[in-house]
């Protein structure tokens, strides 16, 4: 209660003590005399320019001459606010539209709800006071416009201003010691550290993809850098055509990411094992990766693949026409759902591309013989499960031969696998476990069938001798029912 | 009459054309004998029509999991040499725990409750 009691007195005063010319704020007359750093930054500060006085934030009476009258607890002084009487000073006005609207400003009026709805809204080390105040990166008494080049949250300065914490090993661990402090170097390496370095304002800085007063943890599901939201995050600059026009790269990823099967995963079914942007750009280092390191960035998940390409021939060959590897077969950011038209000589398979009949003809041959085998092999599962789900209807017992269909089914899935080994020795012996399995199980699936069909023939043998008893009985007994 | 086809020609029908059946859920079952599991070890269990991967650490502990791996259901085996759960077709990896470590599976492998009871090793579903 006495706490709103003096804001609303200082707030009056505000309004109603502000001197009529600068001469008159004796607060910052008295100040500028003593040469202080406030008195000297605060002749260019945006709200001195907006009328406001020391006594703004300060409270007191910046009209009176006299230093214990102007600044008496009567006149609503308040003296250097502290922890998060800081942020409330602010919010006197920049929670208010009504007040913001005076002022002549636009400005949004939530800063503060979501200031202290974010991260830096959690306690500080000290307990006493929340980790970020407004003060923390807009300055105190130079306060400049978001739009000015000198002011410490301008896109230009930004980087600086945040990493005056964040690259602060000592003051980052007393809140997250697993929080790596290097984003700034990460950043100067990045394409848009590298242009933001050269004066370009436009290329993404902290705020872009953290958000400003509402920046959560990048584990928060609200966050603007979780992993089902980074795309949406990424695309708000790499879709605009007219943002990017001057960079002169393509706009459609995220539309190609979103339909691809690392989009679905991610986006629809919500897999957070799925990549987005920077698992494979990096975050503060974001950049293409080279054609050299594409098949290490798809390897950090999907590591056999990786693994297998690199001992075989096509890596020599791919060096040395500079192709990206994994990316040169299957895309970058449309990643699709690889099927088996991918392999072989078709005109859709993408082998086809580089070998023909007459063009480096060993790996036609091979991708051939791999495709066919790869179809036989899907052909056989196929029948067995038919076979399977046949028998299992009639209610034979074959509950064996099902759970061996695992094994076929594991061994098409190794197969597609090793089709990057492009051995044909090593991709036959895959597939070779796999069609054993599926004739075996389609052996055995036959047998329940012809199991099925025996005892059908015997049952309607036995009910045909049954009946024919049954019938028999009865003339019987009525042959004897008559001559009695 | 009537009696006689309801009783005769009905079960003959239904026994022709079987109606389809849920798979019948096992509740349990024994995966062997303690002494037969050697420690640092992993086998798999047929659960009704799934597998599970029963696991013996080194320190003779047991621990159960589902043996389907959660990215595309191949069946995981243990590696030895790597003291992990590892899936064959995209080299997924679960710790000991059952979960998943590295590759691409999404999630870790559902755990199976096992008790020791006498010398037998039973594993059931857990509640």
């Amino acid at each position: 209660m006495t706490r709103v009691a003096g804001l609303l007195v200082v707030c009056t005063l505000m309004l109603t003590a502000a001197p009529k010319t600068w001469a008159d704020d004796k607060c910052f007359s008295c100040h500028q005399s003593l040469g202080d750093r406030a008195s000297e930054l605060f002749p260019r500060d945006v709200h001195r320019l907006k009328g406001i006085t020391c006594a703004g934030c300060h409270g007191g009476n910046a009209g009176i001459e006299d230093m214990e009258q102007a600044m008496s607890k009567a006149a609503g002084f308040l003296g250097v606010p502290k922890g998060d009487e800081i942020s409330r000073a602010c919010a006197k006005c920049h929670s208010s539209a009504e007040r913001m609207k005076q002022y002549g400003s636009s400005l949004a009026t939530g800063q503060l709800e979501q200031l202290q709805a974010s991260v830096h809204g959690n306690l500080a080390a000290s307990g006493k006071e929340h980790i970020a105040q407004c003060s923390t990166c807009h300055n105190a008494h130079g306060i400049a416009s978001v739009k000015s080049a000198w002011s410490p949250v301008h896109p230009s300065q930004l980087v600086k201003t945040c990493t005056r914490c964040h690259a602060n090993a000592t003051l980052m661990r007393t809140y997250n010691p697993s929080l790596p402090v290097d984003q700034l170097e990460k950043y100067r390496t990045s394409v848009h550290g590298i242009r933001h370095s050269r004066g370009d304002a436009k290329v993404a800085e902290c705020a872009s993809c953290h958000g400003s007063h509402d920046i959560r943890t990048a584990k928060d599901v609200k966050s603007t850098v979780y992993p089902t939201n980074l795309p949406a995050t990424c695309a708000a600059c790499h879709s605009r055509a007219d943002y990017m026009k001057e960079y002169r790269i393509p706009v459609d990823q995220f539309e190609k990411f979103s339909k691809s099967v690392h989009g679905v995963a991610l986006l629809q079914k919500h897999d957070l094992a799925a990549p987005a942007c920077n698992d494979c750009h990096g975050n503060h280092g974001a950049a293409p990766p080279g054609i050299a390191s594409v098949s290490n960035v798809c390897g950090t998940c999907h590591a056999l693949n990786a693994d297998l390409f690199s001992a075989s021939p096509h890596k020599k060959a791919f060096d040395e026409r500079k192709l990206p590897e994994c990316e040169t077969c299957h895309g970058n950011h449309e990643i699709i759902v690889a099927t088996n038209k991918l392999l072989g000589v078709a005109s859709d398979a993408v082998c086809s591309r580089c070998h023909s009949e007459t063009q480096n003809v060993k790996g036609y041959v091979v991708a051939r013989s791999m495709r066919a085998l790869i179809d036989s092999l899907e052909q056989g599962e196929r029948q067995a499960v038919t076979l399977v789900e046949g028998a299992e209807q009639k209610g034979m017992e074959i509950s064996e031969a099902k759970f061996k269909l695992r094994d076929a089914r594991q061994a098409r899935l190794e197969a597609r696998t090793m089709i990057h080994s492009f051995s044909s020795e090593r991709f036959e012996e895959v597939v070779g476990k796999g069609l054993n399995v599926a004739s075996a199980v389609s052996v055995e699936a036959h047998e329940a069938l012809d199991e099925y069909v025996f005892r059908r023939i015997g049952l309607g043998v036995a009910t045909l001798v049954i009946t024919v008893l049954v019938i028999s009985l009865y003339l019987f007994i009525r042959r004897l029912e008559r001559r009695s | 009459m009537i009696a006689w086809l309801a009783a005769v020609v009905y079960p003959i029908l239904a026994y022709l054309a079987p109606p389809k059946q849920g798979e019948v859920e096992v509740k349990s079952v024994k995966a062997g004998k303690v002494k037969d599991i050697e420690k640092d070890s992993g086998t798999i269990v047929r659960f009704g029509n799934k597998p599970v991967i029963l696991i013996r650490r080194a320190d003779g502990e047991f621990a159960a999991f589902s043996a389907t791996c959660t990215h595309l259901d191949c069946t995981v085996q243990y590696r030895k040499d790597l003291g992990v759960i590892w899936c064959a077709c995209h080299n997924g990896k679960y710790d000991l725990t059952g979960r998943n470590i590295d590759g691409p599976p999404p999630r870790p492998l559902d755990a199976f409750r096992v008790v020791v009871q006498g010398d037998d090793v039973l594993i059931s579903r857990k509640a």
